[in-house]
């Protein structure tokens, strides 16, 4: 693994080759300096010897120098040569000294002419080595000079084996040294490239946006530094993207929880944000894909010309818009721009307002019913009143007629006025009157005689269908209340020889039912949501014929609701309706 | 290759928004009737000129992209498909405008009888038409098949409709004319629903369809 890291074989190769570089400089000049000082100390051993012999020279005749010069060189263990001034070679120890050449131009015999000790070493080719010469005048030993001149030899063959000598413990020594600092070098390295990866692998996962465990400190250097200050970004960084998706998540949750439809183009018209609400009202599926056409959600012309002037004009706007693709609920839409960094956008915010618009109609409806309802008695008993005064009270056939006619349309005003009166305390939330313990089947009893007598008029047949009592807490008055006002209805909305019934009992999930059928004209489904409204007639002429206050239904659903009941309707349209009034058991 | 992709995205927009003022006119109309809002049924009188500009603009479109790129298979699937759903959208279009005029006549007298049928067979429609666009921006074929079986229920009511007024004309003769106002009305809701059928059989051939390379091969 490390082999293969580039910096590792950086550092190797760089201290091989530095340690390589020293030795063998070290080598070389130590190798030098060594040779030169051999020869040196051979100089001077050949110096001394020189002397010595050189002092004995003068005393020795011409024809016994050959002699002096073998027996000399046999103790000197070097080659003596004795020359004369003008450089002829009067004696050899090695050589006859008639076969020599002039020696005048030999560098040490010049030197020595001149009166100094010269050296030189030359290869010679008689003995195919190279030999160091030492040649100096002869002089000493009080007597006056000779002229002569004294030089020895020695091979540098020794000298050259003891310089290899030296040379080989030299390179021995430095090779080891060299492999020593090679392995530390090494160790270094690859502990140093380690450190080097630590920090490289930890910066790695940064970028990455992974956060590996911290970096171990290690020495204090600058690379312990670089790790600190890393740990340091790293631990930031950590806390950074944390605190943001923390962010995001919570942004995230508040959107996907509101009940208000929020959604967010860009300048494409494309989506660019839609939340859960907004998908569920238009009927898609949540997430919504990215940069999804508008159009491809909601195609409603109102809603897309709300957008694109918001996003044209930068303005604000609110609109009421019943959206087709929301199964016609009405909304109310708020559209502003979004300022983005780059382009324009803008954001909706559906409202679901169709209950509450609802609501609203339901009010002025009822506004406009009542005073409609008021209006038409009241314009009866002015009308005949002012026909009276006319003159009609001293018309005695019609007199008396008139007047029960005043009485009868200020029976209907009266009983539509506390038929409110009793909706308005129903609907006010004030505290119930206590509620007593009842007897159902008392109660429907009472309403069955209260509806009796119409009932034979209109030839309506009532039934009672199992009736078997039960006990509910609530109020005796309002239960029995609301029956009659459902008998009465069954009697009425119905056909000569119609038929109703009545039953009681108890239901599989433990609840009291009082059921009230009838097969009368029935009600259509358009209507059915909404005759529990004030007011609220299914067919307006009928209902006045019958003498209905239009109140009925909503007191029976108000008085079964104070109770903690429900009420339920089926109807079919010719065919007949059903009423259920729930009520939790004792 | 990427500017045709552009347009066909393009082609399909502009067949969505088409839809769009389509429902839009289909709801106005309808309400105008049972709501008595004459305002309303301007306004889709008004907005009728901007569909029959959409239906050139489609069909030009869609006439450039075949000449000029030749497409296969799906691509061109969705061409002719293309074609002919804006034919069925500007035909609804004209019956809403249809729906309409009848309203407007209606509005003057006094209504025949309470609408309750009508009203239901409105919705019916619109649901329709809803679903059909929806099963082609979703290419969707269970949504194609369901408005399909839709069309029954539509041509019940109409013919319960039918029979209804029938009856009150032989009873109320002075209110003839209004009737068939109705009848006339029920009838063009009928036929939006046929063609919101037509979209929802065009929608599942672009989604199964069949090569037509190999058709017209099979043909020569």
């Amino acid at each position: 693994m490390t082999l293969r890291s580039p910096i590792f074989r950086k550092l190797l190769l760089s201290s091989f080759l530095l340690i390589i570089g020293t030795v063998v400089v070290l080598d070389y000049f130590l190798t030098r300096y060594t040779a030169s000082r051999e020869v040196r100390t051979v100089e001077q051993l050949l110096a001394s010897q020189a002397r010595i012999l050189a002092g004995d020279l003068p005393s020795v005749r011409e024809e016994d120098l050959q002699d002096w010069a073998r027996r000399a060189a046999g103790r000197a263990e070097s080659r003596i040569t004795v020359i004369e001034r003008g450089g002829k070679v009067l004696a050899d120890s090695q050589h006859d000294p008639e076969t020599m050449e002039n020696h005048a131009g030999r560098p040490e015999v010049r030197a020595a002419l001149e009166g100094r000790l010269g050296t030189s070493i030359r290869h010679s080719a008689t003995l195919d080595r190279d030999l160091l010469y030492l040649a100096l005048p002869a002089t000493g030993g009080g007597r006056p000079p000779s002229g002569l001149i004294l030089r020895v030899a020695v091979p540098l063959q020794e000298v050259a084996e003891s310089i290899a000598e030296v040379r080989w413990s030299i390179l021995r020594a430095s090779l080891l040294a060299a492999l020593l600092a090679l392995v530390a070098a090494y160790f270094f390295s690859r502990s140093f490239t380690r450190r080097i990866r630590q920090v490289q692998s930890f910066a790695e996962g940064l970028v990455n946006a992974r956060f590996p465990e911290s970096l171990p400190p290690g020495p204090e250097d600058e690379l312990g530094a670089l790790s600190k200050s890393l740990t340091n970004v790293a631990g930031q960084l950590r806390d950074m993207v944390q605190r943001l998706s923390l962010e995001g998540a919570r942004r995230e949750a508040i959107l996907s929880s509101m009940v208000e439809g929020v959604l967010a183009v860009d300048h494409e018209l494309c989506v660019t944000f839609c939340n859960k609400a907004f998908a569920r009202a238009v009927g898609a599926d949540w997430p919504v894909p990215e940069r999804l056409p508008v159009l491809e959600l909601v195609r409603d012309p109102a809603f897309l010309n709300m957008l694109t002037s918001t996003l044209v004009k930068g303005e604000l706007l609110r609109e009421r818009i019943q959206l087709a693709a929301a199964a016609g609920r009405l909304f109310e839409v708020q559209a502003a721009p979004l300022e983005a960094p780059s382009r324009r956008g803008a954001i909706a915010l559906l409202h679901d307002v169709t209950d509450v618009e609802r609501l609203e109609r339901v009010r002025s409806d009822f506004v406009a019913n009542v005073s409609h309802e008021l209006r038409t008695p009241l314009a009866a008993i002015q009308g005949y009143a002012e026909t009276l005064l006319n003159g009609a009270l001293e018309d005695s056939e019609n007199n008396r007629r008139f007047v029960e006619i005043i009485r009868s349309h200020a029976i209907r005003l009266n009983s539509i006025a506390s038929d409110l009166l009793v909706l308005s305390e129903l609907e006010s939330g004030q505290p119930a009157p206590s509620s007593e313990e009842i007897s159902v089947l008392e109660v429907v009893q009472a309403a069955m005689c209260s509806v009796g007598s119409e009932a034979k008029v209109r030839n309506v047949a009532i039934h009672c269908g199992d009736l078997s009592d039960c006990r509910i807490a609530g109020h005796r008055i309002r239960l029995e209340q609301a029956l009659v006002n459902l008998l009465d209805n069954a009697v009425k909305f119905n056909r000569l020889g119609g038929e109703v019934w009545i039953r009681t009992g108890q239901s599989p999930e433990k609840e009291m039912r009082i059921e009230v059928e009838d097969n009368g004209i029935g009600i259509p489904s358009d209507d059915l949501p909404r005759i529990f409204e004030r007011f609220y007639r299914v067919d307006k002429a009928r209902s006045r014929d019958v003498g209905g206050t239009g109140l009925g239904l909503s007191i029976v659903k108000h008085a079964v609701e104070r109770m903690g009941g429900k009420v339920a309707v089926e109807s079919r349209l010719g065919k007949g309706t059903k009423f259920s009034l729930i009520f939790p058991n004792l | 290759m990427r500017h045709f992709l552009e347009e066909l995205e393009g082609l399909q927009k502009r067949l969505l928004e088409m839809g769009g003022l389509v429902e839009s006119a289909i709801h106005d109309s309808v309400v105008s009737l049972t709501e008595k809002d004459e305002e309303r049924a301007r306004k889709v009188l008004f907005n009728e000129a901007r569909i029959n500009q959409m239906e050139i603009e489609v069909d030009d479109l869609v006439t450039r992209l075949l000449a000029l790129h030749q497409p296969m298979a799906g691509d061109l699937r969705l061409l002719t498909s293309a074609l002919k759903i804006n034919n069925d959208l500007e035909r609804m279009g004209d019956l809403a405008v249809n729906i309409v005029e009848r309203s407007l006549s209606l509005l003057k007298g006094p209504p025949v009888k309470p609408l309750i049928d009508i009203p239901q067979m409105a919705r019916l429609a619109e649901s329709m038409v809803h679903r059909s666009l929806d099963a082609f921006v979703k290419r969707d074929a269970e949504l194609a098949r369901g408005v399909l079986l839709s069309d029954d229920a539509v041509d019940e009511l109409r013919d319960t409709i039918y029979h209804e007024l029938v009856g009150f004309m032989e009873q109320d003769p002075p209110s003839i004319s209004r009737c068939l106002d109705l009848v006339f009305v029920a009838r063009n809701l009928e036929r939006i629903a046929d063609h919101a059928t037509n979209i929802a059989e065009d929608v599942l051939f672009l989604i199964k369809g069949i090569d037509v390379r190999h058709h017209a091969e099979s043909r020569s």
